[in-house]
């Protein structure tokens, strides 16, 4: 290692390690109770060196987010702040790479569903014959307008262990 | 049944004596008639069925079947039934069939609005509302038919569904988030994240997420309240400032000196402009604009 680091600095070069605090991540969003932020879930990997492999590790990261631009089960990119924010918030949003749910082909740059296009599926229904009543991309409105009223997904789970009287709190699950 | 030896001389088994028994109830007592249970009262949460449709997240029943429906073989040739007399019409219809002869025609009617084409049998579109069918015929038959409760293999029946709906909706939520949003809200279906961990209810751990509840809402009360009283210190703490600044200045004009004041004059004279609009929005009672006004003009 030193030998390489050494030819390296001969040859003007700076070497470049896998260690130390990453600036940047990629993660994936998950819902959170943190005010202004969004909870990254960000897959690490830890070298072991006895066995000379690495193994799997989760860290979640709190990200400033003030104008909740990411929604949960985005795939997002993080930066590390200078100063700690709060006393959890380390990092912020820098970008949405991958919106869950509307993902787009990055080579041919067309949108898709699950492992296939969403042309390619249309064509499938304009051959057997379109329901007319059936889905349509066109008049879809963004997501988000079910959030709060069908969709609970953007809070965590949890079971119900007390009858509120004074609150309404629907995305807790009957135990 | 533990033996009366065991109960006098082991300590394992003293918790079941009657007077161990009498302690424990007094204990219990005492912490019901705690002060902090007028504040807090937990009320347990009613332990529903496994088919309830507040567990499994159905908003609309099944719907009700019209017996005068044509039965679902029969409908190709409706222009030819129509024309029959009454009598006769009413042997193909669905008052003269089975149960399953009506749900039948309202699975139809649900896949009208949501298959994908009309020999749609594979998609998500189609499972989900397949499922939803299915549950709500059963959670109909368990509420009109008690004794249909007993019934393993239905009760059993349920429960997978309604695992395998959830299921299929999280899978489109994954490919198309936009289908699933339109699909709950065309069956009338709540979709929440399942608990990382099956919790069981306890009456004390719940308390202690009372507690912490409360104690969170009274912090931010009144931090709230302490904010808005610094908030409305600040205009007559300013008031008094300028008064002083204003004083400095006559005294250094007396003695004929170059005034040492006139920026910090023109900042706090700014500031209490600044703060003129959002004083008046939170205490609007409190100082009115004339008062700010008459202020300035004597500055």
């Amino acid at each position: 290692m030193a030998s390489t680091a050494t030819s390296l600095a001969s040859s003007g070069l700076k070497l470049v390690t896998n260690t130390g605090p990453k600036k940047f991540l990629l993660g994936k969003c998950y819902p959170c109770y943190v005010p202004k932020a969004t909870r990254v879930y960000v897959k690490m990997m830890d070298w072991d060196d006895w066995l000379k492999m690495y193994f799997t590790r989760f860290d979640t990261f709190f990200a400033h987010d003030p104008d909740k631009i990411t929604k949960t089960g985005d795939i997002v990119l993080i930066e590390q702040l200078p100063k700690r924010l709060t006393r959890d918030i380390t990092h912020a949003i820098t970008k949405v790479v991958y919106p869950m749910g509307d993902i787009v082909d990055p080579i041919t740059g067309k949108k898709c569903m699950g492992g296939n296009f969403r042309e390619d599926e249309e064509k499938k229904d304009r051959l057997w014959g379109k329901n007319k009543n059936a889905f349509d991309y066109d008049k879809a409105p963004p997501r988000g307008w079910q959030e709060g009223k069908k969709d609970w997904s953007h809070k965590p789970g949890q079971t119900k262990f007390h009858e509120f009287t004074d609150r309404d709190i629907t995305h807790l699950t009957h135990s | 049944m533990i033996p009366r030896r065991l109960l006098i001389t082991s300590s394992r088994f003293l918790h079941t004596t009657p007077a161990a028994c009498l302690r424990k109830e007094r204990v219990i007592a005492t912490i019901d008639n705690h002060e902090f249970h007028k504040i807090i009262k937990y009320n347990r949460p009613e332990k529903l069925k496994s088919w309830d449709p507040r567990k499994s997240g159905d908003l609309r029943p099944l719907g009700e079947i019209d017996p005068k429906w044509l039965k679902f073989e029969f409908q190709p040739f409706s222009e030819v039934i129509d024309k029959l007399p009454e009598e006769h019409r009413r042997i193909f219809t669905v008052g003269f069939g089975k149960r399953s002869d009506g749900t039948k025609i309202l699975l139809q009617n649900d896949l009208d609005k949501t298959r994908r084409h009309k020999y749609d049998t594979t998609s998500l579109d189609f499972k989900v509302t397949w499922s939803t069918w299915r549950i709500r015929n059963l959670q109909d038959l368990f509420a009109k038919n008690p004794t249909q409760q007993r019934s393993r293999h239905f009760k059993v029946k349920v429960k997978e569904l309604i695992e395998k709906r959830g299921k299929w909706l999280n899978q489109m939520r994954h490919q198309d988030y936009k289908r699933f949003e339109w699909i709950i809200e065309v069956l009338g279906v709540i979709y929440k994240n399942t608990p990382k961990k099956p919790a069981r209810v306890e009456r004390k751990a719940s308390i202690n997420v009372l507690v912490n509840l409360y104690c969170n809402e009274m912090r931010d009360k009144k931090m709230l309240e302490y904010k808005t009283q610094l908030e409305l210190e600040k205009v007559p703490f300013l008031q008094t400032k300028l008064e002083t600044l204003m004083a400095i200045r006559a005294d250094e004009e007396s003695i004929s000196m170059p005034s040492s004041v006139d920026q910090d004059i023109r900042d706090t004279r700014k500031l209490l402009l600044e703060l003129e609009k959002n004083h008046m929005t939170i205490h609007p009672t409190k100082i009115t604009d004339l008062d700010v006004k008459k202020m300035y003009n004597s500055a």
